[in-house]
């Protein structure tokens, strides 16, 4: 009886962190297969540097996604926002710092722009945010035609290559974000709010929550989120090009979903998504660590994403069998 | 009622229609023997308007009446500066010589291109560039494009199973093959090279072909180990992971081959993170060799980071291409095939001003006329 209940307790924790549990399999996989290089304190610094702009993405979207919606733009946002501040001080010569607010306020903006037309309007948010992915690309290619934009004032670098105690800035920006969304969503009205509406719209509405504001909220905060992703990719390679930011979105969704945010809306946590993009990168950097082929590493990165994906789908079947047990 | 309005209506349109199409005949008014002919007319203005520019081109997309020709311009997408700069410099110049250029852009959708082949053919363009996303899935348009009897001149990529007017390109593998054979005289038994290979995106012909190039050249040398290959798509950031996580687990690097200067930011800022980044001569310095030459890849060497750079000029092919559809435009024979040699970039040679990429501060119109010798300005 006593194992059982060992047993049974094991199973619920390892049900409850499920992200965890394949983040530790992957480093110890990897540990081995590297022969411990992947464990390494600078390769912990490279792999969480790595993970700053993709995490800090999934935290917005996954923000956007406890609401039973998604954010296809957030590429897009990313990359028009730095094209604006690249703009602004290359050709213009404005100080950087104005530019950064610029960036904010492209973001935000885009980001309402996408509330109001899911939330007022009533548009799909897959069909809204990916035509809005291809309106941001599209300005975003119209200003830069094609080109990189170089000369960016040395100030930028301090975002993607400064550090503070031993971390990055950027992992810095990962964590802090990381930590005041997890604030937000945990003991915030906000918070709740947003839960209530992913896990049954009709009934957070009956019971007088404003669906439409804290829906708009929630696209503003992911659009914030892809700026400030867009800023820290900018600042690592110093140029602002048309490829920040392509095919990222679907990175910050296979962290989120990964990390345990369910797509049915009204579970997971931004703790999930964030371990859902150290997975991601830690399976990156060991593949690059080991040299595999380049036409291999895609097809095991997307194994891992469909077995995460069917663990967690095991996992919720274990939650729902143990509440029904209990 | 409503049925009655209907015909009527028809009706109306059927009446509209008989009167537009039968015109009576007009006379036509007596041959003046004194008038200059019509085609001597025009290339009159052609020469003048030759002489009153001063550009090489100017009048000579122009038909006998006067007209302009028109020139269709089919790529695969305009997302970097050698596509950008390669359909930039091919509207320009067929501007300057006094035609139209009307420009598609398929951004890799290959049912869209062989789309917009046919929109092309149906708006009756005198000659089409095209620069295919796919090898294979390029001939469709291709052989719609022959069959309505329009010179199409392909660029940059050749397309299998159907044969172009004209294939314009680069010597893609020989340009790999340039930058192993800088390794091989650079490195020795004694110093045995250990190479980080950036690569662009895996399935991408010019990718595949750079690479290839490559590995034939250094893959038999005992003393040369290609350690890593990272495939980056072509993105300067996955470069820059790809960099910090192959120095990780290969300290030993001592030489990067980067199949483009697209990636040259991540290396550099890579490099640079990792504490490697030293110019060339002195202690330390880890040889970056690469290929085009576009503008990061130019301040790159002037910067002294840079050791090698093969030059691939969308702006010397884009001169050709228009050179050959006039040419075939004009009937004259063209050549099925047009390689050109990439020259070698370093320290030496970046200042001169036949590198494309010292030009692209400016507008296409203020770039200088490219003298080259592998296809004349075709005189009709």
């Amino acid at each position: 009886m006593k194992q059982h209940s060992i047993l049974k307790k094991a199973l619920t924790n390892f049900s409850r962190n499920g992200a965890l549990v394949i983040l530790v399999i992957a480093v110890a996989a990897f540990a081995v297969l590297t022969k411990g290089k992947n464990i390494s304190l600078s390769n912990i610094v490279n792999i969480l540097t790595q993970v700053s702009s993709v995490g800090i993405m999934a935290v917005g979207m996954t923000m956007v996604i406890i609401d039973r919606g998604i954010d296809l733009s957030v590429g897009g946002v990313a990359c028009l926002s730095v094209v604006v501040a690249a703009v602004g001080m290359v050709k213009l010569g404005l100080p950087w710092y104005v530019c950064i607010v610029f960036m904010i306020i492209t973001g935000l903006f885009i980001g309402f722009i996408n509330g109001i037309l899911i939330a007022k309007l009533k548009m799909q948010p897959f069909i809204c945010t990916m035509a809005m992915l291809k309106t941001t690309q599209g300005i975003a290619y119209y200003i830069m035609q094609g080109k990189t934009l170089f000369g960016l004032p040395e100030q930028w670098a301090f975002f993607g290559q400064s550090k503070f105690l031993g971390l990055p800035i950027c992992v810095w920006l990962l964590i802090i974000l990381g930590f005041v969304a997890f604030l937000v969503l945990k003991y915030s009205r906000f918070g709740r709010e947003l839960y209530a509406m992913g896990g049954n719209p009709q009934a957070a509405w009956m019971a007088g929550i404003n669906v439409d504001l804290n829906r708009i909220v929630a696209y503003m905060i992911s659009s914030f989120c892809a700026t400030v992703a867009g800023l820290i990719i900018s600042s690592r390679i110093m140029c602002a090009q048309t490829s920040i930011g392509d095919g990222s979105e679907l990175d910050a969704i296979a962290s989120a979903v990964i990390g345990g945010v369910s797509m049915a809306g009204g579970e997971g946590g931004v703790v999930g998504a964030i371990i859902g993009a150290i997975i991601i990168s830690v399976i990156n950097n060991g593949l690059n660590l080991m040299a595999v082929s380049p036409y291999l590493q895609t097809v095991i990165k997307g194994l891992v994403i469909f077995f995460a994906v069917i663990f967690d789908i095991i996992r919720r079947r274990n939650m729902e069998q143990l509440k029904v047990n209990n | 009622m409503k049925k009655t309005i209907s015909i009527l209506l028809a009706l109306v349109l059927m009446v509209f229609a008989f009167g537009c199409t039968a015109a009576e005949p007009v006379a036509e008014p007596a041959p003046d023997a004194t008038a200059p002919d019509a085609a001597e007319v025009a290339t009159e203005a052609v020469e003048e308007a030759a002489e009153a520019t001063g550009h090489p081109l100017a009048g000579k997309a122009v038909d006998e009446n006067g007209e302009p020709l028109v020139l269709g311009y089919l790529s695969c997408d305009v997302m970097n500066d050698w596509t950008s700069t390669c359909q930039g410099i091919s509207k320009t110049l067929w501007e300057a010589a006094g035609g139209e250029v009307i420009c598609y852009v398929s951004n890799y959708d290959l049912a869209l291109e062989v789309s917009y082949m046919n929109d092309l053919i149906e708006l009756g363009v005198d000659a089409i560039i095209y620069q295919c996303s796919d090898s294979y899935a390029g001939a469709p348009a291709v052989e719609a494009a022959k069959k309505a009897g329009i010179p199409i001149i392909t660029v940059d990529m050749d397309v299998e199973g159907a044969d172009s007017d004209c294939y314009v390109h680069i010597d893609q593998p020989g340009m790999g093959m340039t930058c192993g054979q800088w390794i091989i005289d650079n490195y020795s038994a004694e110093n045995p090279a250990k190479v980080l290979e950036i690569a662009g995106l895996v399935n991408h012909s010019a990718a595949v072909q750079r690479g290839g190039g490559f590995h034939e050249a250094v893959d038999s040398i005992d003393y040369i180990d290609v350690v890593n290959t990272v495939d980056t798509g072509w993105d300067p950031d996955v470069a820059l992971n790809g960099i910090l996580d192959a120095f990780q687990a290969n300290p030993e690097i001592n030489v990067i081959y980067s199949h483009s200067d697209s990636m040259m930011p991540g290396i550099i800022e890579g490099l640079r993170q990792i504490g490697k980044l030293v110019p060339v001569g002195e202690e330390g310095h880890i040889p970056v060799l690469s290929i085009d030459c576009n503008f990061t890849g130019i301040q790159a060497v002037r910067d002294g980071y840079v050791d090698l750079i093969c030059e691939h000029s969308p702006q010397l092919h884009a001169t050709i291409c228009v050179n050959v559809a006039l040419a075939a435009i004009y009937g004259q024979e063209i050549p099925a095939d047009i390689t050109i040699t990439s020259p070698v970039v370093d320290a030496t040679t970046v200042e001169s001003p036949d590198r494309w990429a010292n030009n692209v501060a400016g507008e296409f119109a203020s770039w200088p006329y490219v003298q080259q010798d592998y296809f004349p300005i075709p005189t009709r």
